[in-house]
């Protein structure tokens, strides 16, 4: 299955927000995180169906979190309130790096995401 | 469905009375529309509280926190009853025990199907779990979740999510050289 570009509703580790995935272009992944305020650039590894990406925010210069998911197809309902649709994609993974609250013994997080397909 | 609700040991109550009673003023999902702060930890406060107002400045950065820390503090693993979500398969996990050492114990299944044992640890400082089930490896992080699956009961919801590395043909799922890895999830309830 390709990745799904759009708005993705993500949770991550409890806060929920949107992904914007703007393009999937010969695996390479652009988008938006955060409210629209940060950066994503990854890869799509449509073999494997694993999503790799870091986020760029704030004023840092260099890539501070790294997200890694796998996606699966469920039927709805989803578990995220505002997602419609026929059926439901799912991205599931964990987060690493200064993400949340992180700390020397805690710094990877669980996430996912889910959008629906009409 | 009627999902069955978290069996627990008396130690296992005791520290879950504790935890609830420090965490029971959580209620709403929260909505981060304003991103996070330049830090990168600290998120700025744009988000509805549980009234539906945004709130936003040094109130709801103040709020926002108090958020995080709530939510991201070291909790024990649940045990009992989770809904699973394999690669987009139902399933269960039953979670029967996690010593005081981590090491846990319970039965892993597919849409009502064999049950196979499990063995694995329980890392509560990273709130982290590993386990083994059925020729895979599990791994996943725990989180107060104010989003849940449907026909799941409890007024409190915890999710588990991570991804799953198997080695050879298991129920529902086809393992490859080029995708051996996979997605999933899981929920309890609890009151």
């Amino acid at each position: 299955m390709p990745l799904q570009t759009g708005t993705w509703t993500i949770n991550i580790s409890g806060y929920v927000d949107q992904l914007l995935i703007t393009s999937v272009a010969n695996g390479v992944v652009s988008g938006k995180l955060y409210g629209g305020n940060s950066d994503i650039t990854g890869f799509w590894d449509e073999d494997s169906q694993r999503i790799t990406f870091t986020v760029l925010h704030g004023i840092r210069t260099s890539p501070t979190q790294l997200f890694e998911g796998y996606m699966f197809s469920n039927s709805p309902p989803p578990l995220l309130i505002g997602v419609p649709a026929l059926v439901i994609f799912t991205l599931s993974g964990y987060a690493e790096g200064l993400v949340l609250d992180a700390t020397a013994t805690r710094h990877v997080f669980g996430w996912y995401a889910q959008i629906g397909v009409d | 469905m009627q999902m069955r609700s978290t069996v627990l040991t008396p130690e296992g109550r005791k520290r879950r009375r504790e935890w609830l009673a420090e965490h029971s003023t959580t209620t709403a999902t929260p909505v981060c529309a304003g991103g996070f702060g330049a830090s990168g930890k600290l998120p700025i406060a744009k988000r509805p509280d549980e009234t539906g107002a945004v709130t936003t400045g040094a109130v709801g950065a103040i709020k926002e926190h108090l958020f995080v820390r709530r939510h991201l503090k070291a909790m024990p693993l649940p045990t009992g009853h989770w809904t699973l979500m394999n690669d987009g398969i139902r399933g269960d996990l039953w979670i029967q025990s996690v010593d005081i050492s981590g090491n846990l114990a319970g039965t892993w299944s597919l849409l009502g199907g064999d049950s196979y044992t499990i063995l694995g640890y329980w890392d509560e400082v990273a709130q982290k779990l590993l386990f083994f089930a059925h020729n895979s490896v599990y791994t996943g992080f725990l989180f107060q979740d104010g989003s849940r699956m449907p026909g799941l009961t409890g007024s409190i919801v915890f999710t588990l999510v991570g991804y799953f590395i198997n080695s050879s043909a298991s129920p529902g799922i086809s393992a490859s050289p080029d995708r051996h890895s996979f997605g999933w999830l899981a929920q309890i309830g609890q009151d």
